[in-house]
């Protein structure tokens, strides 16, 4: 009798020991192919946790993490509850293309989303082609990522730094106060810099600038404060600029508005979004003036706008303490659209019928007051930018056409 | 008597075998089975034995397989995240040794201490293999994630900034005086253009370029550094290329114009970070052996101890590739020399089952020698005695033809001169030639003439006897009427019957029965009959003769008397040639105790029987039977 019930007892054993492995072990189970764990849908996040734009990615995260409360709360995806695996690069290259390998290949997530930066986008591509996963809405507006045709596996959701800097001098040429050489630009000596400025001297040179040698152009190196050089730069600039382009970080932008200010420079200083609103304000103090930033994100003060009270309340449920932010909103809005593809899936989520669901979005409104627009051609939903400009230590909502009264 | 002696001999010799053959078989079954039984033991002993030495066996080579796969991963961090992956440890290891059976029999005491030996080699070794991945796991987790690096990189960047922001600053107040210069009026130009002259003479003359172009050296070497994977590489990096530099700088700092005080400070505190970032905390510059010795930490220091602990770990594993070969050299020494021992107890029982074959064979053959000596002995009497009996028979026919022969010839003999008595005594009875001279003489020749009568009788019964017993006699058959030869038998004992007083009853006389025989044979067989019954009967006494045919055409002839009559003893003597039952003479009876055998062998060479039946003092009853195929019922045939 035992004899002929062994093998019997250790077969089921096996099995019932395989079911288990199946579905507590995920990572081992699936270690044979490519295949997504059964369960919970896994998103990553590679993003500035600490370093300089920390602020950033906190906030993306932030916004991230309440819509996905949000869409839990709702029972998930087809009754599969969504969960967010983050990991921190500190704005590092090297650091954010180790953190991408594993969370593709280890923890077998879905997709990547709300990266934060240039260089760590640029040193992440390469990782995202080879194991052919989304890389949805990171926080850069660089040219790296808006190729045409696009990358297939790359989908932004914001304007590039290119349609920012374009925002501006167009603003600025139709003020008619502005001439083409006087306006000025301040750079981080890197990726994220350079896109900015050739954004800006591509837009120049469609308003009819004869040669870019004719425009002021400063830099300072990444993660640090020496702004000096640069505003000796622009001091002697001829003639005096009356516009500042900005690209950069908040901590030197804040150094370098605050030092020129000081010196008497007495320009109009426009800085992309990746600046960090926020951040900027909270360094700058009330007392600056004439500061504006470009966002990609409509205020989140607006509360006309559905999408906005949506993002408050999802946001106060998630975590009380938090106030709104453009960067937490940007976070909102990308998941929120991640969502709206993934709940138009018919069938199990993979890495391809994602990018698929994404592209098959077309023209679509999430309650934002602009229509978004996303193909397979198409990898940027919003091509929209909405001026802000720094009021009280504030920035608030600004309208183009009153650039005009900005400018001495 | 000796034959029965010879007999008795015989059997005893043949139950002797039967007990030789039965001991045989049980002692040889029973060697057989002992021996078979103690094997079996010894067999099943062996197999556990070596069942226990082949779980042993397979024991260790899992255990030496684990041991393998945990050196292998525990010395490849890169390979294997955590070491909980691997489900083994070295308590677990030491645990399997002790369960190892160490407690080898005397005579391998070397083995069992090179086992225990080795093992504890090989933990100390799994100990210090531990350790080291500890250690390096921090070292390469640091270098991994370019922790120290990057701490050297940020102040190198640090560095560049505060240089940066000096040159800035300067640049600015350069750029104010200028914007100073063009609005001013002429009266102060020549002023601010001595003030913007001796700023310029100062930024070409200050050593700042020269730092710039240190710190661009340094930044180099350290990604040389980080890059570096020979260890002996070290030194030169560290003692050739980077003091130098680094002490450079710092006079550089030193002889820095235009720098305050407070800056110049500033600067030599970043030299000292920046140096305890590369070295380690607790580093010391010997300036006359040019050389650093290094701290604790640093990014100089982590990486030597990377490329360190890689030259280690390459000792280390050929330290444990080593060992584990002898632990399993003495494994395998071990396992042989068990194995050595089951073979010779193998061996040992193949012997002793052969001893128990031989022993067996021994007994049997020993046996077997036995109980053919005894066969031979048993055949040797048993020819003997067949060889006695036949010389006996052959002796007895002898002396029986002899009897025989002697019978027939002295009868023959004796007849021709007993003619002449008769003959004489007759003519002397009829008075042929006259008168006697005396009726005495008459008397006598009767006397003579009736004796020698009977005595011719008795020859020619004799006679007969003998030619029947020698086979000599012919039986001349022909058919007759029995009444015939009855009435010719009745004639022959009518006198005898008178004399004795005794009346003869025939009531067989009226048959018409007719015989197939000897006539002769079968009146002289009623004849014997008749003549024995009147002689044993008294006086006044009746012989009745009678006939009946039987169911199956048999024909008895039975004649009967009121004599004396016999017991068995005396039916049986009666048969036997001169056996008498009584004394003839006694009684007066003349007779020679021939007639009845005679009588028998007659009618046993018709192919019939006689059989008497009689009582004593009851009568005799004789039946004479005649066999079928001689009785011809009152018909003549052909």
């Amino acid at each position: 009798m035992r004899r002929k019930h062994t093998p019997l007892n250790a077969k089921s054993l096996f099995s019932a020991l395989l079911v288990l492995f199946a579905l507590n072990f995920p990572a081992l189970a699936v270690n044979a192919g490519d295949e997504l764990p059964f369960g919970k849908i896994f998103l990553g996040m590679s993003t500035a946790l600490t370093g300089p734009a920390s602020d950033l990615g906190r906030n993306m995260l932030l916004g991230v993490r309440a819509r996905l409360a949000e869409e839990n709360r709702r029972g998930g995806i087809k009754g599969r509850p969504l969960h967010l695996i983050t990991r921190d690069d500190g704005y590092e290259p090297d650091r954010a293309a180790r953190n991408v390998r594993y969370l593709i290949e280890i923890e077998k997530v879905l997709t990547i989303i709300g990266n934060v930066g240039t260089p760590t986008a640029i040193s992440a591509i390469p990782i995202i082609n080879e194991k052919q996963t989304l890389f949805f809405a990171p926080f850069t507006g660089a040219g790296v990522l808006r190729k045409s045709p696009p990358d297939k596996y790359v989908i932004n959701y914001r304007a590039s730094y290119a349609e920012e800097t374009s925002a501006m001098i167009d603003a600025l040429m139709s003020s008619g106060k502005v001439a083409l050489d006087e306006i000025a630009f301040f750079t981080q000596r890197d990726g994220y810099g350079d896109a900015g400025y050739l954004g800006g001297i591509t837009a120049l040179l469609k308003h009819g600038l004869v040669s870019e040698a004719l425009i002021t152009h400063s830099r300072y190196d990444r993660n640090t404060l020496a702004v000096e050089n640069s505003i000796a730069d622009i001091l002697l600039a001829k003639p005096v600029p009356k516009v500042i382009i900005m690209v950069g970080a908040y901590a030197p932008s804040a150094h370098f508005i605050r030092l020129a200010r000081e010196v008497g420079i007495n320009a109009l200083f426009l800085n992309v979004s990746f600046v960090g609103s926020t951040s900027l304000a909270r360094e700058l103090g009330s007392a600056a003036e004439r500061v504006m930033v470009t966002q990609v994100v409509p205020h989140p003060d607006d509360e006309l706008l559905p999408l906005v009270r949506k993002y408050t309340k999802s946001l106060f449920e998630y975590d009380p303490q938090s106030k709104p932010s453009f960067g937490s909103f940007e976070g909102y809005i990308s998941a929120e659209i991640l969502m709206l593809a993934l709940n138009s899936l018919q069938s199990e989520p993979t890495r391809e019928n994602i990018v698929e669901a994404l592209e098959g979005l077309g023209r679509f409104d999430i309650g934002m007051g602009e229509e978004l627009y996303l193909d397979a051609q198409n990898h940027q939903a919003s091509h929209k930018v909405w001026p802000t400009l720094l009021k009280k230590g504030k920035f608030v909502s600004f309208n183009w056409a009153e650039i005009e009264h900005l400018l001495r | 008597m000796k034959s029965h002696k010879e007999a008795r001999r015989i059997i005893k010799m043949l139950w002797a075998l039967i007990g030789l053959t039965l001991i045989t078989f049980l002692v040889v079954n029973l060697s057989i089975g002992w021996g078979i039984r103690d094997q079996r033991d010894q067999y099943l002993n062996i197999t556990t034995e070596q069942n226990k030495l082949s779980e042993q066996t397979a024991k260790f080579r899992f255990l030496m397989g684990n041991v393998r796969t945990y050196v292998f991963n525990a010395l490849n961090p890169d390979e294997v995240s955590s070491l909980s992956s691997v489900s083994f440890s070295s308590d677990s290891f030491v645990q399997a040794v002790n369960d190892l059976p160490f407690d080898v029999d005397a005579g391998d005491i070397d083995i069992s201490a090179n086992l225990k030996r080795e093992s504890l080699a090989i933990i100390d070794l799994l100990v210090r293999i531990k350790e080291w991945r500890q250690v390096f796991k921090r070292v390469s987790s640091d270098i991994a994630d370019h922790k120290s690096l990057n701490i050297v990189r940020s102040h190198l960047q640090h560095i560049h900034e505060v240089t940066n922001i000096v040159v800035g600053k300067r640049r600015i107040s350069s750029a104010l005086k200028i914007l100073e210069y063009e609005k001013a009026g002429s009266e102060k130009s020549g002023a601010i253009a001595s003030e913007l002259a001796d700023i310029h003479t100062e930024m070409i003359q200050g050593g700042l370029d020269n730092l710039l172009d240190d710190l661009h050296d340094i930044e180099k070497l350290v990604e040389l550094l980080a890059g570096e994977t020979r260890f002996d590489q070290l030194p030169d990096i560290k003692d050739n290329k980077l003091k130098p530099i680094l002490d450079r700088m710092y006079r550089e700092i030193q002889t820095l114009n235009s720098v305050s005080e407070e800056g110049r400070q500033q600067g030599i505190e970043e030299i000292e970070v920046l140096n305890v970032a590369l070295f380690g905390r607790g580093y010391k510059a010997d300036e006359k052996h040019e050389t650093i010795y290094v701290g604790d930490g640093g990014f100089y220091t982590i990486r030597r101890n990377f490329l360190a602990l890689k030259l280690e770990k390459r000792d280390i594993y050929n330290e444990f590739e080593e060992t584990a070969r002898k632990f399993e050299l003495s494994w395998t020494e071990y396992t042989q020399l068990v194995q050595g021992q089951q073979k010779a107890v193998t061996r040992n029982m193949r012997d002793e089952l052969q001893e128990t074959w031989f022993l067996a064979f021994l007994i049997s053959l020993f046996s077997a020698v036995i109980f053919l000596a005894m066969i031979r002995y048993v055949f040797k009497a048993i020819s003997r005695q067949v060889d006695t009996l036949a010389i006996l028979k052959r002796d007895a026919e002898a002396s029986n033809k002899a009897k025989s022969n002697f019978l027939a010839s002295m009868s023959h003999e004796l007849r021709t001169p007993l003619n002449a008595i008769i003959g004489f005594s007759e003519v002397m009875k009829i008075k042929a030639f006259g008168k006697l001279g005396n009726s005495k003489y008459e008397e006598y020749a009767d006397d003579i003439h009736l004796s020698g009568k009977h005595l011719l009788h008795i020859i020619d019964d004799i006679l007969d006897i003998s030619s029947i017993e020698a086979e000599k006699l012919e039986i001349h058959d022909q058919e007759f009427k029995l009444s015939t030869s009855l009435s010719e038998a009745l004639q022959m004992v009518k006198i005898q019957a008178a004399d004795a007083g005794i009346t003869i009853k025939n009531e067989a006389e009226d048959t018409e029965i007719c015989l197939f025989a000897d006539e002769r044979l079968i009146t002289q067989i009623i004849v014997n009959l008749l003549s024995n019954a009147i002689k044993f009967t008294d006086e006044n006494g009746v012989v009745r003769i009678s006939k009946k045919m039987l169911d199956d055409g048999m024909l008895c002839l039975i004649v009967e008397d009121t004599g004396i009559g016999m017991d068995e003893e005396g039916v049986a003597t009666a048969f036997t040639p001169f056996g008498m039952v009584y004394d003839a003479y006694e009684r007066g009876k003349k007779g020679t105790g021939l007639g009845l055998p005679l009588s028998k062998k007659m009618i046993e060479l018709h192919g019939g029987t006689i059989a008497i039946k009689s009582e004593l003092g009851a009568g005799t009853r004789v039946e004479l039977y005649f066999p079928e195929k001689r009785v011809l019922n009152g018909q003549f045939l052909g």
